[in-house]
């Protein structure tokens, strides 16, 4: 007799499991907006900025040859513009022309708009970090000029404009003239009190008649304001303090003509450390290098103890001047990228107290103090130089 | 909730059926009568009753009248029994002058010189008569004795010691069980040649009067699990026992559970594995499926070519298993669960992938995963009831149409397709919980349709509990798993190499676990003074 | 009186507490934001503190094998001041469980699954902790090496996928937070996970080896502490600065993971795994809470109570807080002050009134 109210119970934990359900969000596969990338850029609506998403649409990407006429067939995303009081407000707005809230789980690229950046990220940037959507992995861009502009820039060889800006920028490591930085790195550095935010920069440049984009060089922030630009050569100088640079080409000018010797970097290890000697600054900046050979002007040949001897002096120089020039720069635009500040906070907790207030004024007369090793470890497939013996 | 419905079942049976208990205790005391005539009326409405059943008088020694009788079932009698040692020894022998003396209703004189057939048992009750009859021996009424001989003379039509269709294996024996319970317990003789290895029989079943054996090996096998066996056996009261299948269900633990807890198998090399283990088998006459009890849930994962192969492929084998009883359970479900409500953990070119799959199909994916599931098990059962020569019409039915066409027709995914055939491929994998598996696959499709993957890790929750709290015959269905013992993870997920292989499993075992004796571990024989060298 | 009946060995206990305290791993928030990257030291402040007190804990119920806490509290308070003393046990175990209860159902509808309230999956979790103090709570101890073994797994692969992040230098320097919120923040380890062990003091009657009781929950501590340290260490040496702004540091560290594009997406694995610890931490809560009204009603059989209070820590749990800023606050402020007296004052009051009154009797002592 006891069996019925058991039985009950169990079906009545049937029906409130599966009939409670009922408003779970479960969404087909396909009927989910995917959003591939976000964008916040400048508008003239009073509240300054509109959101631009850029959606997958699957069925054009499985097979874009095959698909409609030939050649010019549909492009396999769609971008969606909206307007808003918040940055969520926006994003909530699209869904009126979406049809369905935007799944942002999958857009690992967030561009900002130059005009954006120059105002100031302060308020735009908590809501990507704190919607559970929104990868904290996801790279930030800033735009050269405008967001729609890149967003709106078909690619060559991929099908989604923001999956082939993802693809550049995981190449960067070849070059290390600009850097990856993901969101919660980006925010970190607008959380220190000191250590300036960069993020990479998107432009879009002529490429045999047609329009391609391309990211190069990194955005200096300050105080959640764009401050200014590096070009490639700082951009390197930086990301040689920062330890960030895996691969890349020096090209070191050859005494007599000072016609270009491309070296390539195979790895390089930095350390950088703070040092505070009376009243003076110093950054001790520790550097080993290995390189490789891999390009010289016909006729002239290093393989010599006293060629690799210069080739080597050539490499130091090369990487401390890009150092140098990054350095100028940044006090020029008053702002730490290096994160020299965060470093004498942790070595010189006490003294930092006193110092934190006054680090803009600090920072310029820090010292770096320069211990660059290079070695030059392989010539690649040719030994001696091209030339009549 | 189990053990109530069982009792109240119970009760109602016995209810019903006190009649005729009633019935029987009167016919068990009545004894046969000295006078044959009488004996023979009392048999005639049992005989008139089947046409098969034989009653020929005859006369021993030289008397005219006839004053013996033979009764026995035309077809399940050895009829060359019958004639040389039976009735021609009794017709012809008897009659030699010599042998006319003494006393030829004498039945000690005719069981012991002149019968000479193997099997000779008296009885005297009518009820045994009976009992005789139906099992297929001859059965010899003297007149003006008060005892009857039974001669063993059963010759079951049987087919021949075959490979066994369910469990069929590259290497390794390849008999099987048969239908006949004698040929089974001789086949599971020949692999155990030891006095050990003792067989209890009894009869189960009111009206079909089933043989069932349970046999193990006296020395290994814990005696309590043998008197659990023989009392719950005692306690089943039905009508027949068509099949083991029966006795499984009436002495199972956990009779609601969709796990089972009482193993099966038509080999004989691995039932005697098994005794060897310390488990004890039951054999049921009419079926090649042996019972082996208690049953570890790790048993499911277990052949026997794994210990006959070598172990590093015994072991990934066996791993590959495990892994295949997971796909089978939980791969329709893990899928929905990721496409209807993490998608955010799905890889981005595959979910751009799987949603190009997606957008022609009008269902939501669950109702779509249940229709081919359901599709599914549709065909497997009409391939196993199906005539043979029309079997390749389903499949090709199946395959062809329904799976075909309905992608084609935009109707299915082609990768909720794939799905499927993955879990009904490992499915197979693990012939011991195919209908667990089957059964779970639904209920983990309808909770992760519900709730995603909350729903799939509650359902796990709730199985593991379950599986957890299973006993088989006083054993813990998930050991060695859990509880945890060390000394027995040599044969669990992975199976180690036979010489480590020292100890059975003391799971099972409670005394004489060793079973090797090499000569580096002496020390620990010593520990267990009972141990026998026994393999 | 002794109402559970199952067994449980040394070395499963051991799991148990191990897996009980683990249970908090995932939520460590309300601690990083106090004395964010000194976590770690103030873990081992904590732990430093928490060992005479696992001492103190399990003395108490070697003392008296065969009594939960309950009965202890009757026996050495006399039958009024026990009493007392039971109920707020009781009341304890009961809104411990239904914070819990809140937390894994805020854990699930702010990640996992949005849009779905928090009480659907309380709702649903107690079913299932329901169905396991049916068939016994040695259920969950014989499969407790398994849930911390899954822990384990997932913290030290997580961690390992996470060592290209990692920055030792968001260490430094080392002890940069006030005194005030450190001492707070290692009273809130201390109390918030590790001395929640006290719920133990139902379940030991159950357990086999009474002798090793307290090497077992030593065992059962460090295994814990030890996954503590790796995931207080991977958090902060991947987040960094941000670490104290989280929600959930433990999730933001593994969505990080990226290697070469394929082991991605791991966030998978901290639900999975936080979800089997909660439940072992809120079987273990349930267990004691119905067990001890059982035993304070003079039950026969705990059984009848399970669907009612079940009922109760549902409803306790959506009205208890409203959100999970208001539990924090709370917990850090209120929270304190009210169990302090019953983990860190009342067990060894416990010990010392039951030596002054030499209790238990001799007769007791020979079991």
């Amino acid at each position: 007799m006891k069996i019925k109210p058991r039985l009950l119970l169990l079906c009545l934990c049937i029906a409130a499991f599966t009939g409670f359900s009922g408003c779970l969000r479960s969404t087909e596969i396909s009927d989910l907006p995917l959003t591939l990338g976000l964008g916040v850029d400048k508008s003239d609506d009073p509240a300054g900025f509109k959101i631009i998403a850029q959606i997958a649409k699957p069925s054009q990407l499985k097979n874009p040859a095959s698909g409609g006429g030939g050649g010019s067939s549909e492009p396999a995303y769609a971008n969606f513009e909206s307007g808003g009081e918040t940055i969520f407000d926006a994003i909530r707005n699209l869904t009126k022309m979406i049809g369905d809230r935007i799944f942002a789980s999958h857009s690992e690229v967030l561009l900002f708009g130059n005009g954006i950046a120059r105002e100031g990220m302060r308020d735009y940037i908590d809501f990507f970090l704190r919607n559970p959507d929104v990868r904290p992995s996801a790279y930030i861009i800033v735009t050269q000029s405008t967001v729609k502009e890149i967003m709106d820039l078909k690619p060559l060889l991929e099908n989604v404009p923001v999956t082939s800006l993802k693809r550049i920028l995981k190449t960067q490591e070849f070059t290390s003239e600009t850097a990856k930085v993901t969101l919660i790195e980006f925010t970190s550095c607008l959380m220190s009190k000191t250590k300036s935010a960069v993020a990479p920069v998107a432009g879009v440049a002529e490429n045999g008649g047609k329009k391609a984009a391309f990211i190069s060089g990194l955005a200096v922030f300050k105080n959640y304001k764009l401050a200014g630009t590096f070009n490639r050569k700082e951009t390197r100088g930086l990301l040689w303090v920062l330890d960030k640079i895996k691969k890349g080409i020096l090209n070191v000018p050859k005494k007599e003509d000072g016609k270009k010797i491309a070296i390539e970097i195979i790895s390089s290890k930095c350390k950088a450390i703070p040092e505070i000697k009376g009243t003076k600054l110093r950054v001790h900046i520790k550097i080993r290098e290995q390189g490789s050979l891999s390009e010289q002007p016909v006729g002239d040949d290093f393989i010599s103890l006293d060629g690799l001897e210069y080739l080597k002096q050539a490499q130091a120089d090369a990487i401390k001047d890009e150092i140098m020039s990054a350095f100028n720069k940044s006090v020029e635009l008053k702002t730490d990228p290096f994160g020299f500040g965060e470093l004498l906070h942790k070595k010189y907790p006490k003294e930092w107290k006193n110092m934190e207030q006054y680090w803009d004024s600090l920072y310029p007369t820090i010292e770096l103090v320069f211990d660059i090793k290079t070695s030059l470890v392989k010539t690649d497939a040719i030994t001696k130089s091209v030339s009549p013996e | 909730m189990g053990y109530l419905f069982k009792k109240i079942r119970l009760a109602k049976l016995l209810n019903e059926n006190r009649k005729n208990v009633d019935l029987d205790d009167e016919r068990e005391q009545k004894l046969i009568s000295k006078d044959l005539g009488e004996n023979i009326k009392d048999l005639r409405s049992v005989i008139d009753s089947g046409g098969d059943i034989v009653l020929r008088e005859f006369c021993i020694g030289n008397d005219n009248k006839p004053n013996a009788a033979v009764v026995f079932i035309e077809g399940l009698v050895n009829k060359d029994i019958l004639d040389a040692s039976v009735l021609k020894p009794l017709m012809f022998l008897s009659a030699l002058p010599d042998k006319s003396k003494s006393g030829l209703h004498d039945i000690d004189f005719i069981e012991n010189n002149l019968l000479s057939a193997g099997n000779i048992s008296r009885f005297s009750a009518y009820d045994e008569l009976i009992d005789n009859l139906f099992s297929g021996e001859i059965i010899l009424l003297v007149g003006g004795a008060s005892e009857g001989l039974v001669i063993n003379a059963f010759d079951p039509k049987t087919r021949a010691v075959e490979p066994p269709m369910t469990e069929s294996v590259v290497r390794g024996s390849r008999e099987g069980f048969t239908e006949s319970i004698r040929t089974n317990i001789s086949l599971l003789r020949r692999k155990i040649k030891n006095p050990d290895l003792c067989f209890e029989k009894i009869k189960i079943g009111k009206k079909s009067k089933t043989d069932v054996a349970v046999a193990y090996l006296k020395s290994i096998a814990d005696p309590a699990l043998i008197e659990e066996i023989k009392k719950r056996l005692g306690e089943i009261s039905i009508d027949a026992v068509l099949e083991s299948g029966y006795i499984e269900q009436f002495i199972e633990d956990a009779p609601f559970s969709i796990f089972p807890t009482v193993a099966n198998s038509e080999k004989p090399d691995k039932v005697a594995a098994k005794l060897l283990e310390g488990r004890a088998a039951i054999f049921v006459d009419g079926t090649p499926f042996v019972l082996t009890v208690p049953m570890l849930f790790i048993e499911s994962f277990q052949r026997s070519e794994d210990y006959y192969a070598r172990p590093y492929y015994a072991s990934m084998i066996r791993l590959i298993r495990f892994a295949c009883y997971f796909i089978s359970v939980l791969a329709p479900a893990v899928y929905i669960a990721l496409t209807t409500f993490h998608q955010e953990l799905i890889p981005t070119k595959l979910l751009l992938t799987l949603a190009a799959g997606h957008e022609q199909i009008p269902f939501p994916s669950v109702i779509e995963a249940f229709f081919i599931l359901t599709v599914f098990e549709i065909l497997r059962e009409a391939g196993i009831t199906m005539p043979q020569p029309v079997g390749s019409a389903v499949s090709i039915v199946g395959a062809l149409v329904l799976g075909e066409s309905a992608v084609t027709a935009g109707l299915i995914g082609p990768f909720m397709v794939i799905i499927v055939a993955l879990t009904a491929i490992s499915g197979f994998v693990v012939t011991a919980q195919i209908d667990s598996a089957t059964v779970l696959r639904f209920v983990f499709l309808i909770l992760a349709g519900a709730a995603g993957g909350f729903g799939i890790i509650m359902g796990m929750l709730v199985v593991g509990i379950h599986l957890a709290s299973l006993r088989s015959f006083g054993i813990p269905y998930l050991s060695p798993i859990s509880p945890f013992m060390p000394a027995e993870q040599k044969d669990a997920l992975i199976r180690a190499p036979l010489r480590t292989f020292i100890f059975r499993p003391t799971s099972i075992v409670k005394k004489n676990i060793t079973r090797q004796n090499p000569g580096a571990l002496r020390k620990n024989n010593e520990k267990n003074p009972g141990g026998q060298n026994e393999n | 009186m002794n109402l559970e009946k199952g067994r449980i060995t040394g070395r499963q206990f051991a799991f148990l507490l191990a897996g009980f305290i683990q249970g908090s791993i995932f939520l460590l928030s309300f601690v990083t934001n106090l004395t964010k990257h000194d976590t770690w030291l103030a873990l081992l402040a904590a732990v430093t503190l928490i060992i005479p007190y696992t001492a103190v804990y399990f003395t108490i119920s070697k003392k008296f094998p065969d009594k939960n806490i309950i009965q202890i509290n009757d026996e050495v308070f006399g039958r009024y001041l026990g009493k007392i003393i039971s109920l707020y046990y009781i009341i304890y175990f009961n809104i411990i469980l239904s914070l819990n209860l809140k937390d894994l159902g805020g854990f699930y509808s702010s990640y996992l699954i949005q849009d779905q309230p928090v009480d659907y999956f309380t709702v649903v979790f107690i079913a299932v902790l329901s169905y396991l103090l049916w068939k016994g709570i040695e259920n969950l101890a014989r499969l407790a090496y398994l849930f911390v073994g899954a822990a384990y797994f997932i913290i030290v692969s997580t961690t390992l996928m996470l060592m290209p992040q990692m920055q030792l230098s968001n260490f430094l320097p080392v002890f940069d937070v006030s005194v005030k919120d450190f001492v707070k923040g290692a009273h809130l380890i201390a109390s918030l996970p590790y001395a929640e062990m006290i719920t133990f003091l139902m379940i030991t009657p159950a357990v086999n080896d009474k002798k090793s009781l307290v090497k077992n929950a030593y065992l059962g501590l460090s295994l814990a502490s030890v996954s503590f340290f790796i995931v207080v260490f991977r958090d902060t040496a991947v987040l960094g600065n941000l670490e104290p702004i989280l929600a959930s540091p433990a999730f933001e560290a593994v969505r990080l993971i990226n290697i070469t594009g394929i082991f991605t997406r791991m966030d998978i694995l901290i639900g999975v795994g936080n979800t089997l610890l909660v439940f072992l931490k809120c079987g273990v809560f349930f267990y004691a809470s119905v067990l001890s009204v059982a035993q304070f009603c003079g039950l026969k059989d705990y059984k009848t109570v399970i669907f009612p209070l079940g009922v109760l820590s549902v409803v306790l749990a959506s009205a208890l807080y409203e959100s999970t800023i208001d539990n924090m606050v709370v917990t850090q402020i209120t929270e304190i002050l009210s169990t302090m007296m019953l983990q860190f004052i009342i067990p060894p009051v416990t010990l010392l009134v039951a030596k002054l009154r030499k209790l238990p009797g001799r007769e007791a002592v020979k079991n």
